[in-house]
């Protein structure tokens, strides 16, 4: 089977669009090259493969960061090998100079304490600047559970570091006993 | 910016955006040829639990057989469903059947799961390559055996008690003769062509007698050409190995250079091999 006339463009066009941000999607969240590569070949394999899935325009960076969490997540679990795929990306990756050399320092040890769930919200916030609604699309949650988990996780951060989160005052009350 | 969002940005791991390198780009040819498999399906099951499921397809089957049909009518199941204590464990007993078989398998057990074998190099037999699921993928591999030739191979898998949702497992099986991988593990992986040889850095002919006293060739080169890199048909002997993957049973292809430093990461592969 092969796709239909005109998937090959669709593909290269995406990966040129949104290839910068599932490289920086992965790489803040591995510690090696190989493991960044890896990830960044999965998840555009997925994105080949499931071409008629993705859906136009900025919602495909969403999809494909989606995609991406579910490849770490196997990856953490040693469930994911790779394709044959990436073999220089991996030599070019393991020799460039990391873009942050240490991950030390208060700030940085807060944050590593926190769960998973915590951080993965906080870095989609932060580090992906995604607004409440995206991160639902990301998580596969809704809009507001979504910026309920932020909520708690920034509160946590702040509790962790000993600061006041003045932008959570602002923000309504966290809906008691409800599970996220 | 808030504190915490102040904070946040100051420990982002890679603030600015990668430029595509030549490994970017090529990567990108090597996933456009990659085989493509058919849209995956998502049938939508009744929420019918698993048990009364069974049930009923097993009063259907007491309904529609007739009292004398002659067992082994219908083929042999191409999977096999065991209770363990946290699921389900699942043996792949035909590892080439047709696809549509494993769907219907699995769907007469209420889940709607896709399995998609393709062949893979020797290291990653019977691995879960990757997949797609409406939750986090929670499907591992249990065991793979094979036989002494590397073939007619056993392969488990384990769903676990709550997997909900649909999902489509890659799954690397042994290559027939004449296939050529979809999945490959690392050239000097256990089980692999090169497996415990320090490749990196070698001249194009010693690999060349490597392989052939392990009955293995060189099939294709790739050197790089700006930002990516080509197939060529032949390079020079002397010239030195880069990189290595497996493409078919008995063959690799190689990355090779004509004198470029070649960063050494040999080290790391030969962990626990013989010294020499």
């Amino acid at each position: 089977m092969t796709h239909p006339p005109g998937a090959r463009d669709r593909f290269e066009a995406i990966y040129h669009a949104h290839y910068p941000a599932v490289h920086q999607y992965a790489a803040r969240r591995t510690d090696s090259p190989d493991d960044t590569a890896d990830a960044i070949a999965e998840t555009f394999l997925t994105a080949w493969r499931r071409i008629a899935d993705v859906p136009d325009g900025d919602a495909a960076r969403l999809w494909l960061y989606g995609v991406a969490r579910r490849v770490l997540a196997n990856q953490r679990r040693g469930k994911s090998r790779g394709a044959a795929l990436a073999v220089r990306l991996k030599a070019e990756l393991s020799t460039a100079p990391p873009p942050v050399p240490d991950r030390t320092g208060p700030v940085w040890e807060a944050f590593d304490a926190l769960s998973a769930r915590d951080r993965e919200v906080l870095a989609l916030a932060f580090w992906e600047h995604l607004t409440g609604p995206e991160i639902g699309q990301v998580l596969g949650c809704t809009a507001t559970a979504a910026r309920i988990r932020l909520h708690r996780a920034r509160k946590r951060l702040a509790q962790a570091l000993e600061v006041t989160d003045h932008d959570q005052a602002k923000t309504s009350a966290e809906p008691r006993g409800e599970s996220l | 910016m808030s504190d915490i969002g102040r904070m946040m940005a100051g420990i982002n791991p890679m603030p600015r955006a990668p430029e595509q390198g030549p490994g970017a780009r090529e990567l990108l040819h090597e996933i456009v040829g990659t085989p493509v498999q058919a849209p995956r399906r998502r049938p939508r099951l009744l929420l019918m639990p698993v048990a009364a499921l069974l049930a009923t397809a097993a009063v259907l089957v007491v309904a529609v057989l007739p009292v004398d049909a002659p067992s082994g009518i219908a083929p042999a199941a191409a999977l096999a469903f065991h209770r363990s204590d946290d699921g389900w464990v699942v043996t792949v007993k035909d590892l080439y059947a047709d696809p549509e078989r494993f769907v219907s398998e699995f769907r007469a057990r209420g889940f709607d799961i896709e399995l998609s074998l393709q062949p893979g190099s020797p290291s990653v037999v019977g691995k879960v390559m990757g997949g797609d699921s409406s939750k986090e993928a929670t499907i591992e591999e249990e065991s793979v055996a094979c036989g002494p030739a590397g073939d007619r191979c056993t392969v488990s898998f384990r769903i676990p008690a709550d997997f909900q949702g649909g999902a489509s497992i890659w799954l690397a099986r042994p290559a027939r003769q004449g296939e050529r991988y979809v999945w490959a593990g690392d050239v000097d992986a256990p089980g692999e062509l090169l497996h415990c040889v320090p490749y990196r850095g070698m001249t194009v002919d010693r690999l060349r007698a490597v392989l052939a006293g392990r009955d293995g060739s060189i099939e294709s080169f790739r050197v790089m050409n700006g930002h990516r890199s080509n197939p060529v048909p032949q390079v020079p002997g002397t010239w030195l190995v880069e990189h290595a993957a497996p493409t078919a049973p008995g063959q690799v292809v190689v990355w090779a250079q004509p004198d470029r430093t070649v960063p050494d990461a040999n080290a790391k592969a030969m962990a626990g091999c013989p010294k020499s």
